[in-house]
């Protein structure tokens, strides 16, 4: 948890700090998809709270935001459309796209297209190197030691 | 639904703290601790943002010396041509000086000077025009209005000049000055000194005077300047007195002279 923690205080602050992209929501959605479980809730809430005061923006959008995705996210991870790992990328780009347009309304930044496209294919490595992440004590099928016959 | 979402009543705990959040926060009621946590934030984003600016310039001093290497390597070779080009327009503007400078001492309407290019000075001075423009042996070689030598031997494309120091050259000469003029055979010596030989005693010729060609070789016209005299030699019991005679200038140093075709 402690480098969950520290991996997402670190994208807050370079999202705050450098980047235009919302890495925050990516690794949200990456990881609801990848594992349920409440943490994600608080998490989704606490980083939006963070991520709306290094922004300065009003308390609690971006944490509405990330809520929404967190649960939409682990709802389609329960049906049959999260077999494959290849509908994160129109789940992400149906929030990043959201949110984007979110921020447009009540914050008046402009919508910026080549930043989502960029956000979404950023969505790929972040699911791979989390699934490494999470999955690095799952012990695979073909390594499962054979106890007796 | 309950199945479906196990935490529904955490999310909506989390929902309602959000919208009361933001409820508080649009009235700035949350302004004070907002504060205190940026006292915490923005120092951390802005050593974030100094760090990456430090290195963004870090990478962009790499490109940039890598961009002024190849462009100091194309101004080298640009200045290397502009050198090339420099040198030839320098040589050809001091050719066209020397063929000036000819023009004016020796009247090209009445020689036929052809200009020619030293290519080599050993015993002979080697010229880069032969035959094929007219070169002839016994012709003189001139410098101005000074005498250089004397065609020797002639091939096709260049030619050899027999220089006024060599020990086989003897020109009929005469000198004119203060105390009259005075004739005499100028003798080359070994190395670069010349000397005016068979000159009369009652015939006046002082240090200083100058030394010129009397032209009655075959194709060696008269009044060419073959030195001045630096010394004069002689006893007063002999027929013949001599003087020792000096260039007025030294022959390495040039680089175009001209072959008289018509004395």
């Amino acid at each position: 948890m402690t480098v969950l923690l520290s991996v997402l205080l670190f994208l807050s602050f370079l999202q705050g700090a450098l980047l235009p992209f919302d890495l925050v929501l990516i690794f949200l959605i990456v990881r609801s998809f990848i594992s349920s479980g409440k943490e994600n809730l608080w998490l989704a809430f606490g980083f939006g709270l963070l991520v709306s005061v290094l922004q300065g923006s009003i308390l609690g959008f971006f944490s509405l935001i990330y809520l929404a995705a967190v649960v939409t996210a682990h709802l389609i991870r329960k049906t049959h459309l999260a077999s494959h790992w290849i509908a994160i990328l129109p789940l992400s780009i149906i929030f990043l796209l959201a949110e984007h347009l979110l921020v447009n309304i009540f914050l008046g930044s402009s919508l910026n297209y080549g930043f989502l496209l960029v956000e979404t294919a950023l969505v790929l490595p972040f699911y791979f190197a989390l699934r490494l992440w999470e999955e690095r004590f799952v012990v695979k099928k073909e390594i499962r030691l054979k106890i007796g016959k | 639904m309950k199945a479906a979402f196990p935490d529904l009543k955490l999310l909506l705990s989390l929902v309602f703290l959000t919208f009361l959040l933001m409820f508080f926060d649009s009235l700035h009621f949350l302004n004070t601790p907002k504060s205190l946590v940026q006292t915490v934030t923005i120092p951390v984003q802005y050593g974030l943002y100094k760090s990456a600016t430090y290195l963004g310039e870090s990478f962009r001093f790499i490109f940039t010396a890598r961009q002024a290497y190849f462009e100091n390597t194309a101004l080298r070779i640009q200045m290397g041509e502009l050198l090339t080009e420099n040198s030839g327009l320098r040589k050809k503007l001091l050719e066209n000086e020397t063929l000036v400078d000819q023009y004016n001492k020796l009247s090209p309407v009445t020689y036929d000077l052809l200009p020619v290019h030293v290519i080599g000075s050993g015993r002979f001075l080697s010229l880069d025009r032969g035959s094929d423009d007219g070169v002839l042996e016994g012709q003189a070689v001139v410098y101005k209005d000074n005498y250089i030598g004397q065609i020797e031997a002639v091939s096709p494309r260049s030619s050899q000049v027999l220089l006024p120091f060599d020990p086989d050259s003897k020109i009929a000469v005469f000198s004119q000055g203060a105390g009259g003029r005075a004739r005499g055979i100028l003798e080359g010596q070994f190395g670069s000194e010349l000397l005016m030989d068979k000159v009369l005693h009652q015939e006046g010729v002082e240090v200083g005077d100058l030394i010129y060609s009397e032209g009655i070789e075959g194709r060696l016209p008269k009044g060419l300047v073959m030195g001045k005299v630096s010394e004069v030699l002689g006893k007063e019991n002999e027929v013949f007195k001599q003087a020792k005679v000096l260039p007025l200038f030294d022959i390495v140093d040039l680089d175009t002279v001209f072959v008289m075709r018509n004395p």
